[in-house]
């Protein structure tokens, strides 16, 4: 029956794989809109300077407050400068430390996580209940204590946000390697005595992989916010350089005269932070994991 | 038979739309009726639609499933054309399923009492008083001992077949005047299937119901049911009465399900006094010598080093010889997958040692054997689905251990995985394929592969056969007996399924308790059961065709 039927079908390689994965996230309704946000913030992420109408760190005396105009279409903030360019180009910094946070987060966190699901015992033990502790601590704490000590530059950041947020990551992934361990196959490796890395390597982590890839990216949504709640508090990037979640702050003390200047970062940073989960939910209907209980973090 | 059957299937249809909107039938122009006190089989391999057509007889159609043509009535009313309301009200009342893990359709966290109070509550309008007397007279009608201690039970505190029993006894609850029966005795023991059976014709007899009764297995049909239908791919091929099918077959794949059934044979007198005598001295090589052997899966407890853990498997002694096949046969909790769970290193053991081909004592853990102590003995296991990493392909698969034991890689390995295929009867053009692109068969077969890739002189198999159907079962017991001709493999061989040891064992180790009942040559253990134990199980086992059995209708029996 369905034998047959796939007689003809060849193991696929690992990139006609992704790119099938990634048509069938465009197919879904869901999936659409989030890699067409996701798509633009990249995109402007990327030109941004080179289409910014102003620069968006010279500022002007003559036009504070400005409201929008043909000229200024957002306005002017309280410095005179154009929000439209600090929108335009204030995600960069953002998706810039947490686009590597994200990967590397993913890397050690899934390597941990799939290490501990085969390791089990008290190591897996012991292991599991510090990540329980850290994890029952705000996450903005350990961020803020880290960034007040050794200040808060882009190298500081993204290694900071990678530990914390491979913590949830090392729970998820432990979780569904636990999963693939019970499995006969890899009950059928240890009795041919292959070394730990071998099981790891080949049989584990190709099972969870998919796993991975969709806690990566809401591991991604979650780092833009806590990235942008830090610069909101004036703990993230430097004042010159634009930035959403510094610009809100600063804007919020004229809300009432010149709204955009909330309202610009703050559409920008939701529409990005939405795509990203969009994009996450569709991927996790088409690699099928949907269904499963993803645990809760 | 002139009454209106209770149940009418007439004509169904059902199927689901594909992606490009056509609609595929998995069920096509079924007709079946059960009449009232009647007793019908619906035997068949894995999608041949039987629970399918089960389920619609109740009204329901599993999700993206539709009806697109015939009917379902049931007492002459459309269940499709019912309203939400009557269908429940039909449902677990004047028709009841009783389904294959009861233990699994029990809710876990209510005592069997209140769930079963519930029932007769919501079907009988009884008070909430009469209801819990009532539970108490269905337990005691299943024949379930100590009804007062059974009903303050959580259904986990309960052995598989007692939780079938209460299962049964909820079914009871709506006063059915049908069962429908999906594989009621598929996940117990022999000794205890064979108990519910009973149990279920004695009230189908008493009370006057109808049963369907779905299941693979001819011999339950055989023991229960007088009138037998056999699908195969949605299609009805044979409704007839059941001596009739199992005795002289007309519908070839009827014929052929029948000849598929591993059953046993019975050994004559001569062969039981032969297997029983004294012999020569076995001039083959010894492989596998096992003393002694007690097992526990107690932890050891530092503060309490003394004292030793309680045994869960002791006093287990066995010598094989090259090319012999041990059989360890014993009910669930036995110990027998215990035993072959030491033998490959998983356990262990806590007294007594084995020994590889007459060499020195094999270190009880898995990390303490050396590579080639690991290379001999490989496992085969029951489930071919778990027992395959899904996304590996087969040359993938099978060349781990051509790389890991004989250093092969790239072509080589290619070359070395086409010809395991081979051998395994699958064509080399499976190489690429993943596990998901072969049927319940081929990955047992390409699991059997792995087994061999690596030359072993011992191979453990773990109830290898009872994942799959009849029909795939022989194919694969032929195959391991062709491979153990070639290469004078050893077998330790864990069944429940008697037949199926006696095709392929030569010597046989009863199991109880985690203890040794009865050992020696197969024909003497089949021939001639000493330990009334053993006897047991024999007399348990139910046949498609058993001797002595006229033929007449099994339910008036």
């Amino acid at each position: 029956m369905s034998v047959t039927e796939l007689s003809g079908a060849q193991q696929p390689s690992p990139v006609r794989r992704a790119m099938q994965v990634l048509r069938d996230v465009a197919r879904q309704p869901s999936g659409a809109v989030g890699l067409v946000l996701v798509g633009l913030h990249l995109a402007l992420a990327l030109l941004s300077p080179l289409i910014v109408p102003f620069d968006p760190m010279t500022m002007s005396a003559n036009e504070i407050l400005a409201p929008p105009s043909a000229v200024h279409w957002l306005g002017t903030d309280a410095l005179g400068r154009d929000v439209l360019s600090r929108v335009l180009e204030g995600g960069r910094q953002a998706i810039l430390v947490c686009g590597l946070a994200t990967p590397l987060a993913m890397l050690w966190g899934g390597l941990l996580g799939v290490y501990l699901g085969l390791r089990g015992g008290w190591v897996d033990e012991v292991a599991m209940r510090l990540v329980d502790a850290v994890l029952s601590l705000p996450g903005i704490l350990p961020l803020m204590i880290v960034v007040v000590m050794l200040g808060g530059g882009a190298p500081v950041l993204i290694v900071t946000l990678a530990v914390l947020f491979g913590i949830p990551v090392v729970r998820v992934v432990r979780a569904a390697a636990q999963n693939v361990v019970s499995r006969d196959f890899v009950t059928a490796a240890r009795l041919r005595g292959h070394s730990q890395g071998a099981i790891i390597w080949r049989e584990l982590l190709p099972n969870v992989f998919d796993v991975l890839m969709v806690e990566g990216a809401m591991r991604l949504s979650w780092m833009l916010l806590s990235f942008s709640a830090l610069s909101f508090l004036g703990y993230g990037t430097p004042p010159p350089t634009p930035d959403w979640g510094q610009d809100v702050a600063e804007a919020r003390v004229y809300m009432s005269l010149a709204p955009l200047g909330v309202l610009g970062p703050m559409i920008a940073l939701s529409s990005l932070i939405i795509g990203v989960n969009l994009t996450a939910d569709a991927l996790a209907k088409s690699l099928g994991l949907d269904r499963m209980q993803r645990a809760v973090v | 038979m002139g009454t209106q059957p209770i149940i009418e299937i007439s004509g169904l249809s059902v199927g689901f739309r594909t992606r490009n909107g056509a609609i595929h039938e998995i069920l096509k122009s079924v007709d079946l009726h059960v009449n009232p006190g009647e007793a019908v089989g619906l035997v068949g391999e894995s999608g041949s639609g039987k629970s399918t057509v089960a389920l619609a007889a109740m009204g329901y159609l599993r999700s993206g499933l539709q009806q697109v043509a015939g009917q379902v009535r049931f007492k002459g009313q459309d269940v499709f054309a019912m309203s939400r309301a009557a269908l429940e009200d039909m449902r677990g009342g004047e028709l009841a399923l009783i389904p294959q893990n009861a233990g699994q359709a029990l809710t876990p966290t209510m005592r069997v009492g209140p769930q079963l109070a519930e029932a007769l509550r919501l079907h009988r309008g009884l008070e909430a008083r009469q209801a819990q007397d009532m539970a108490a007279q269905l337990v005691e009608q299943v024949r379930l001992p100590d009804p007062d201690a059974i009903l303050r039970r959580y259904p986990h505190e309960m052995s598989g077949g007692q939780q079938q029993r209460v299962g049964i006894a909820m079914a009871l609850a709506g006063r059915p005047k049908a069962l429908l029966l999906d594989e009621p005795v598929t996940g117990l023991d022999v000794t205890t299937q064979i108990h519910v059976l009973d149990l279920l014709r004695d009230l189908a007899l008493s009370e006057g119901m109808a049963m369907l009764m779905v299941s693979h297995d001819l011999g339950v049909i055989a023991h229960c049911c007088s009138r037998v239908a056999v699908m195969r791919s949605g299609e009805k091929l044979v409704d007839e009465a059941t001596a009739s099918v199992l005795r002289t077959p007309r519908h070839p794949y009827a014929r052929a399900l029948l000849d598929a059934t591993p059953r046993l044979t019975p050994v004559s007198a001569a062969r039981v006094a032969a297997a029983s005598a004294p012999r020569a001295e076995d001039t083959r090589p010894e492989m596998l010598r096992i003393s002694d052997l007690g097992l526990s899966y107690a932890k050891p407890r530092f503060w309490r080093a003394g004292t030793p853990p309680p045994l869960t498997v002791e006093g287990i002694d066995a010598v094989l010889h090259k090319g012999a096949t041990l059989g360890l046969v014993g009910e669930s909790g036995s110990g027998k997958s215990t035993i072959l769970k030491a033998l490959a290193g998983l356990i262990a053991p806590v007294k007594g040692q084995v020994t590889l081909a007459g060499g020195a004592p094999l270190p009880p853990a898995l990390h303490q054997r050396s590579q080639d102590q690991l290379r001999r003995i490989q496992m085969i296991f029951q489930n071919p689905d778990q027992a395959l990493n899904p996304r590996m392909s087969a040359a993938d698969i099978l060349g781990q251990p051509l790389r890991l034991y004989f250093g092969k890689t790239g072509q080589a390995a290619r070359d070395a995985a086409a010809a395991l295929l081979d051998q395994v009867r699958l064509p080399a053009g499976y190489l690429d394929r993943l596990p998901g692109q072969l049927s319940g068969g081929e990955k047992q077969r390409l699991a059997i592969a792995r087994a061999f890739a690596s030359d072993p002189d011992i191979v453990l198999c773990d109830e290898i056969t009872s994942a799959l159907d009849v029909s795939v079962q022989a194919t694969v017991l032929d195959l391991l007996a062709d491979l153990k001709r070639e290469k004078q493999t050893t077998y330790v061989f864990v069944a429940h399924d008697l037949a199926v040891v006696q095709e392929l064992a030569d010597q046989v180790m009863v199991l109880k308790n985690g203890r040794i009942c009865e050992a020696g040559p197969v024909d003497a253990v089949y021939g001639a059961p000493q330990h009334p134990y053993t006897r047991a199980l024999f007399d348990a086992v139910l046949e498609p065709d058993p001797p002595g059995d006229t033929g007449a209708d099994p339910v008036a029996r």
